[in-house]
């Protein structure tokens, strides 16, 4: 079993802090809820989309060909509300992931911030609202548009999660300040900032740091011989079907349009691999911190860990792959996106039950 | 809390903060026309063909293209600093038990911070100062983060468990 002893300092801040709490446990929920949402546009929305956008990129083209103006813009209107519709719940997903990685690192921080109590537990509260308020009005954007708003090109939507981002940024100012507080000698002195303890913390923080050196040396490679090419390749394959177009040569615009299908989804699996990697990679690395206080036998921790990593390290190479293997590959890393989502879930009810016990304990000090 | 932990906590929050801030601004006031202005370009290029006008349409692309270079980076800089900012922070928490010693470990503080900063700035200064400025600036922190990187997995290797803060 994880220590839970008072005399453990590994297993300090998380028995008494309230913000802590809010925070270890309100940033796994988010990351959680993030990644299970990642799945289900992965799976429901985002291979249906592709085909969608397709359709009406060659409505377009033919509009064109057949001398339709008014088509081409309609036709581009819908290929507008299609990315949107994709976009906004991308963003969504990524928000809240990112939302929930800034609270658990905030959860490790709280004894480190020189503010009162009170004020910290209305911080971290603000905080965890305004990441939910967020990415679910980024997800709303699609679908209120600009109902009633009193902005030409912002919906209510929008408005609402620029707000949920400022106050993000005014918490995390906050934050900084009762950092820089307890730099100066404010605060509580000497509690330990954290400690990588036991052998799963290793596994995780070597794991998770060589994912991000992989996803970093990956992002450089493709930004060196990719990101350059591709922008041109688009800009070439548009100009031949604007040309196609012209002459009428229906076998070349056909052809155009699946290279700029396929120019798409090289794109979009190289930088979604690359993101994934580097996500992962942060994961882990932060999943390795908070191994002390997961209270679950040794031998589930072990097999968390190892589910986490492999999910981690399977998922962007079946991205990657899905440019060869098509959705058979986006069945593996929908796969191993759950067994991340299992691990993850399985080490918060860790957390949770680490909680408990510690509450038990100082019940019957009491 | 030692001197390189000190350097990535403050470093990793100011750099949160501010691409925090830059993606607000984003949203609030360039990423609306930003799209507005690619998809009409894009739209307005075929419909250069419907009327005729091949050197409108080309011209509608050559639009399209730029202000697609311009969205892209802009997305990429928001994006890049808000996670390496999150990966300093993270660092921070336990940057004392690296099994090095503390200059070095400022060496490495400094360089992630470098990088942080230079990766996203160079993706902007593409879009600002055009020509090779802004790659060099952004190769130049990329190597920085991942030179950072390597030699903290080399720390890492070496860590004992359990080591006080």
């Amino acid at each position: 079993m994880s220590t839970l002893s008072p005399q453990n300092p590994a297993s300090a801040f998380l028995d008494t802090g309230d913000p802590a709490r809010l925070f270890i446990i309100g940033g796994m929920l988010l990351v959680i809820t993030g990644m299970i949402f990642g799945d289900l546009y992965a799976v429901f929305i985002l291979h249906p989309n592709v085909a969608d956008i397709g359709r009406e990129m060659g409505a377009a083209v033919s509009a064109a060909a057949a001398g339709n103006a008014d088509s081409v813009f309609s036709h581009f209107g819908a290929v507008g509300g299609f990315l949107e519709n994709a976009g906004t719940k991308k963003d969504a997903h990524v928000h809240m992931i990112h939302a929930g990685y800034l609270a658990f690192l905030l959860a490790f921080l709280q004894p480190k911030v020189a503010l009162g109590a009170k004020a910290k537990l209305q911080l971290a509260r603000i905080f965890l609202w305004a990441s939910v308020i967020l990415p679910v009005s980024i997800f709303l954007i699609h679908y209120v548009g600009l109902v009633y708003s009193p902005l030409k090109t912002i919906g209510w939507a929008s408005i609402f999660a620029d707000l949920a981002g400022l106050v993000l940024i005014i918490v995390l100012l906050a934050e900084l300040i009762g950092l820089l507080r307890h730099a100066g000698g404010g605060g509580e002195r000497g509690a330990a900032l954290m400690r990588l303890s036991g052998g799963e913390s290793r596994t995780l923080i070597i794991g998770g740091t060589f994912l991000l050196l992989a996803g970093f040396l990956f992002g450089a490679f493709y930004a060196g011989s990719f990101m350059a090419e591709h922008e041109n390749r688009e800009l070439l394959i548009l100009g031949e079907l604007l040309e196609h177009a012209s002459q009428q040569a229906g076998t070349s615009v056909q052809q155009g349009l699946g290279a700029y299908g396929g120019l798409q989804v090289e794109k979009a699996v190289m930088i979604a691999a690359h993101a994934h990697i580097i996500e992962f990679g942060l994961l882990a690395m932060m999943m390795a911190i908070v191994q002390p206080y997961v209270y679950l036998s040794n031998a589930w921790r072990v097999r968390l860990v190892r589910m986490m990593l492999a999910g981690a390290v399977v998922l962007p190479i079946a991205v990657f792959s899905e440019m060869w293997y098509g959705l058979l590959a986006g069945a593996v890393a929908d796969f191993a996106g759950l067994l991340l989502i299992v691990s993850l879930f399985a080490m918060l009810i860790g957390v949770i039950r680490h909680t408990g016990k510690a509450d038990a304990h100082k019940g019957e000090a009491a | 809390m030692n001197g390189s932990q000190k350097i990535l906590l403050k470093a990793g929050f100011v750099l949160a903060i501010v691409g925090m801030s830059y993606g607000f601004w984003y949203a609030v006031a360039d990423e609306h026309p930003t799209l507005e202005r690619m998809g009409v370009a894009l739209a307005s290029a075929f419909a250069g063909v419907a009327d005729g006008d091949m050197q409108a349409a080309h011209d509608s692309l050559e639009t399209y293209g730029a202000t697609r270079f311009e969205y892209v980076r802009e997305v990429h800089a928001h994006g890049h600093v808000v996670a390496l900012s999150t990966l300093l922070v993270l660092l921070g928490l336990f940057f004392s038990q690296l099994a090095l010693r503390e200059r070095t470990r400022q060496v490495l503080a400094w360089m992630l911070v470098i990088g942080s900063a230079a990766l996203p700035l160079g993706a902007l200064l593409e879009i600002w100062a055009g020509g090779a400025l802004g790659t060099i600036v952004a190769a130049v922190g990329a190597f920085a983060v991942i030179a950072g990187m390597a030699g903290v997995a080399f720390g890492l290797l070496y860590v004992q468990p359990g080591t006080a803060d």
